[in-house]
């Protein structure tokens, strides 16, 4: 059985924990309804660290996409998990490292509306499997399903952005229940206030509200402001998570999450 | 339930301080895309035909390798200088086999955006 710093390894910052939110202009922490073209690649790589209690984790997620079509893209995320608990009753603190359950999704786009040069307003579908990795202690050894769609809007400076997962949790038992993330984003291009051909970079405040609602009654919700630096090629960001609200009796709380991101585009 | 009043409070002075930041209002790029001013076209310079897409939801930098991608891999394409502004699209086409407008209507249909229409010869 696993422990409840098990749990919150492979609960709280599994695989289902990041994001299908790889393009340009995109938020941290939720998913974008942006795609690369048809045989264009993203590669994106995170750190993440958090604390809950006497829990501390760096969480290490790689993800690559694949635009297979420009509808349909392929993504694959692997994270790493390096982890630090000290144990009450002797003091001592134990650390170890592994691979938490993988992701593979594909996002269908199902609607586009280019109504402006920078201007599009979409709807993704998203679907695929958490993949057990098989790493005793960071693995939820089971196969889950996931579904879900995202919406993203952007106008001028502005960018919304707002979906929706679902994910059946295979294995069973009270604490492994079916999980529902939701999140909304704003991202507000801070410069420049218009784009030139000279111009290519672009700086961004993003804003995002983070939810995961557990079937088993768990729920947690946390702000989290950001900033993205966009340029042609690849995206640097930074992020920092602070729950709001935090009814958790399965999982550990965390106590937030600071995370870094770089995307590069392909 | 736990609720902690810091995190709303930074929250909130963030999206206050991105309302508040100052400068020039913003263009409208709804609407009519060739109404929008070009400096690409002003730099631009080839010495063959050419030809100038007018290309729709490109929401940001990123979204040009898009557009890249799909018309570096056209023979008949020389050159190519994406406005992202105006969404126009300048390229150099070959003088001895130039892309044919079918092929930079798939280019951009590959890309994942709209094109609005096509200037060439």
């Amino acid at each position: 059985m696993l422990s409840r710093f098990q749990l919150a390894i492979v609960l709280g910052v599994g695989a289902f924990a990041t994001t299908a939110s790889s393009h340009a202009q995109a938020p941290i922490n939720s998913n974008v309804a942006l795609q690369p073209s048809t045989g264009g690649v993203i590669i994106r790589q995170q750190l993440r660290y958090f604390e809950a209690g006497e829990v501390k984790a760096f969480v290490v997620p790689t993800t690559i996409l694949y635009g297979l079509r420009d509808d349909l893209t392929l993504l694959l995320t692997t994270p790493l998990v390096f982890r630090e608990v000290k144990v009450p009753t002797t003091g001592e603190t134990r650390r170890d490292s592994g691979v938490a359950d993988l992701t593979f999704l594909t996002k269908f786009r199902v609607f586009r509306d280019d109504f402006g040069p920078t201007d599009t307003r979409r709807l993704s579908l998203l679907g695929g499997l958490e993949i057990r990795s098989g790493d005793s202690g960071f693995t939820s050894d089971s196969y889950d399903p996931i579904f879900g769609g995202v919406f993203t809007h952007a106008e001028g400076r502005h960018a919304f952005d707002a979906d929706l997962l679902w994910k059946f949790n295979t294995a069973g038992g009270a604490a492994r229940a079916d999980q529902m993330k939701y999140d909304v984003a704003y991202l507000y291009r801070l410069a420049p206030d218009q784009y030139t051909s000279s111009k290519l970079t672009a700086l961004f405040g993003v804003l995002e509200l983070n939810g995961q609602y557990d079937m088993n009654g768990d729920h947690e919700l946390f702000v989290s402001p950001g900033i993205s630096y966009v340029t042609k090629r690849w995206t640097l960001e930074g992020t920092i998570q602070l729950p709001i609200l935090q009814e958790l009796d399965h999982r550990l709380a965390r106590d937030f999450v600071v995370g870094l991101s770089f995307r590069i585009r392909f | 339930m736990r609720i902690a009043p810091a995190s709303i409070a930074m929250a909130l002075g963030i999206a206050l301080a991105a309302c508040q930041t100052t400068g020039p209002p913003p263009v409208r790029t709804t609407g009519d895309v060739t109404a929008q001013p070009s400096a690409a076209a002003e730099t631009f310079t080839a010495e063959g035909p050419t030809a100038v897409l007018w290309v729709k939801g490109l929401a940001c930098p990123g979204c040009i390798v898009n557009v890249e991608r799909q018309l570096n891999a056209i023979d008949g394409v020389e050159h190519f200088e994406v406005d992202l502004a105006s969404g126009r699209v300048d390229i150099a086409l070959s003088a001895e086999n130039p892309a044919s407008r079918q092929q930079l209507r798939d280019a951009i249909d590959k890309s994942g955006f709209t094109l609005d229409r096509i200037e060439a010869p």
